[in-house]
């Protein structure tokens, strides 16, 4: 016998409206229900051996107890009210309760099932709508103009924070001119045209470069004064044009925004277009990349460094002081981020490299000390950019700024 | 409490007439009048979390309002479709409420979401409903009249008719009759009620007015 109580339920044909919740409990000899006062106070009893079990109800876990003439039905959905029961009633009810306990291992078994079949599901339909996106994304693009690149990447230079002022030393922008010009001829756009570099080098101590889209490069001094030699910038260079002539940043719209603005963008709705990328620009979506478009990125880089006559495998050297100074993100978050990691960019892009074969270095005839001498020191030489309204010019950390720590 | 359902069955309503202790539960929205002497308080329905699947999958307010008086007062509750509404009183048993149909209780119900299964997803009768369970007088509404059933083996209604029924009964989706009925016998799915208890349906169903109103429209 066991005091245990549990609640749950009575139908009766004495009851008024034939049922009422009920407090049961176990004696020696039968399954007792007590309704409350209200419904009547009546108590109900059903002998072990008179009892017939079943299990069901709405969640399915529902216990009957049903005597001989099926007038009265007593009902508990509660946890332990089948164990308890069987301890209460012994070897009386025990074959039928080991029976629907078996039942209803089978139902859950059965349930977990369902469950991982659905989830999985889920989880297919989302990637499958994911690799839709992201392909609809892609071919919306491939059908603009590359005056829309140019448009967009403007709009979104002047969205953005500056985070210093413009550097005009001829010696420094010089140096970059050199370089972007020494790598142009080598890119691919999807139409056969090159794009119309535009360098701009910011006094701002992080070491970071960007290209926006239609090609507008932003070189920070930070990363001047962080390159061993102008191979290293280069390499980095390359990468970040890569990022403009592929249309990275008008795919990550797509991806960001969804179908609506791959159909805006397939239907040439560019006043649309301008007005999501005049919001996106200020989140930093443009160049903000994923995993795939860097490593395509880095890949590309490396080719237009390698016909260049440069040394992309700077970019690797780069990457390792980078490495140095900031690690890995630890191998359990790998996933969660958006870059590659570096130590798996830098081995990829020692493998790229080899690939790419021998290559003839062009010398650069640039007087790098001095250029990072004076990267090191612009204020003599540099005209302060006034921010756009709303922007807070004097700031000095790259929060908005994309890519900060791995080009 | 003296609780009176009036303007039967096309357009209920329920007047309440509180005296000093008396609480009363009701939907969110569902007060038309009250007098100045009584209180209203806005509380999350049965906690955050049931308050949250309430409102996602249930149709309903993440609120529900409390109506107390110190003296005497009277409030009037509806729901904002035509119908009739239904009182039953809870023994400390159990009632599953089908989504949208809830409108008030006395206050030692206690409401809480439950989960209702895909089939009934699937069978457009929602993901979750709402259980009130515990001891006081419980009101919902539905459109049109409400009939009740008492199942002893299976019944089977069609979608959008369930208001309410009692947890002994297993609710499954199935097709009226074979492949040719479901494609063009215009019932489609249907909802197998299995098992003993009481059931409470309504004579319109509301996806029924929205089609036909659809048909006139174009």
């Amino acid at each position: 016998m066991s005091n245990q109580e549990f609640q749950g339920g009575v139908f009766s044909t004495i009851l008024p409206g034939g049922r009422s919740g009920a407090t049961i409990s176990f004696d020696t000899d039968g399954i007792v229900a007590r309704v409350p006062e209200s419904a009547g106070g009546n108590t109900f009893r059903i002998a072990y051996g008179e009892c017939s079990l079943e299990q069901g109800g709405a969640s399915g876990r529902m216990i009957f107890c049903r005597d001989a003439n099926r007038s009265t039905t007593v009902f508990c959905e509660e946890k332990n009210f089948l164990d308890t029961l069987g301890v209460a009633a012994g070897s009386q009810l025990w074959p039928t309760i080991a029976a629907l306990k078996s039942q209803d291992s089978a139902r859950n078994a059965g349930t977990r099932r369902n469950w991982l079949i659905g989830l999985s599901i889920v989880a297919l339909l989302g990637y499958l709508g994911y690799q839709g996106v992201s392909r609809a994304g892609k071919a919306a693009v491939r059908t603009l103009p590359i005056s829309a690149d140019v448009k967009i990447g403007e709009l979104a230079w002047s969205s953005f924070e500056k985070h210093g002022p413009e550097v005009k030393d001829t010696v420094v922008v010089g140096a970059i001119q050199k370089m972007v010009d020494r790598l142009k001829p080598h890119t691919k756009t999807f139409d056969g045209k090159p794009l119309e570099f535009r360098v701009t080098v910011v006094d701002a101590p992080i070491v970071n470069a960007f290209c926006l889209p239609g090609g507008r490069i932003v070189v920070f001094t930070g990363l001047l004064r962080k390159a061993a030699d102008p191979d290293q910038v280069a390499a980095v260079l390359g990468h970040e044009m890569a990022h403009a002539t592929l249309r990275h940043g008008l795919q990550r719209i797509a991806q960001s925004m969804g179908l609506v603005v791959a159909v805006q963008v397939m239907i040439g709705d560019i006043g649309g277009l301008m007005a999501v990328v005049a919001e996106v620009a200020q989140q930093g979506i443009i160049t903000s990349y994923g995993r795939e478009q860097e490593t395509e990125s880095d890949l590309e880089g490396l080719r237009m460094a390698h016909a260049a006559g440069i040394d992309g495998s700077a970019l690797e050297r780069f990457f390792g002081v980078l490495q140095d100074e900031h690690g890995d993100v630890p191998e359990v978050l790998q996933w969660l981020s958006s870059h590659p990691q570096l130590g798996e960019r830098r081995a990829a892009i020692k493998a790229q490299w080899a690939q790419l074969g021998t290559f003839k270095a062009v010398p650069w005839g640039i007087d790098w000390a001095e250029v990072v001498k004076r990267a090191g020191n612009p204020s003599l030489n540099a005209d302060p950019v006034p921010a756009p309204t709303g922007v807070d010019s004097g700031a000095t950390q790259a929060d908005d700024v994309p890519d900060a720590a791995a080009p | 409490m003296q609780t009176e359902i009036r303007n039967r069955p096309a357009f209920a309503n329920i007047r309440v007439l509180l005296e000093s202790g008396d609480s009363l539960i009701a939907e969110s929205d569902a007060m038309a009048s009250m007098s100045s002497t009584v209180a209203m308080k806005a509380q999350l329905a049965g906690g955050f979390f049931n308050a949250v699947i309430r409102r996602l999958f249930g149709q309903e307010s993440m609120f529900v309002n409390e109506f107390s008086t110190y003296g005497t007062g009277e409030v009037v509750l509806t729901q904002p479709f035509p119908g009739d509404m239904e009182c039953i009183e809870l023994n400390g048993n159990t009632i599953l409420l089908q989504p949208g149909a809830f409108v008030a209780c006395e206050s030692g119900v206690k409401l809480s979401a439950g989960w209702a299964g895909f089939a009934s997803f699937f069978g457009k009768e929602g993901l979750f409903r709402l259980k009130a369970s515990g001891t006081g007088k419980l009101w919902f509404g539905a459109y049109g009249g409400i009939f009740t059933r008492d199942v002893s083996e299976e019944l089977t209604i069609d979608t959008g008719h369930l208001v309410a029924y009692e947890p002994t009964l297993k609710l499954k989706m199935g097709m009226a009759g074979g492949f040719f009925s479901f494609i063009f016998g215009g019932e489609g799915f249907v909802s197998k009620v299995r098992g003993q208890g009481r059931v409470y349906l309504q004579s319109r169903s509301m996806d029924g007015l929205a089609a036909w109103t659809n048909s006139h429209l174009y």
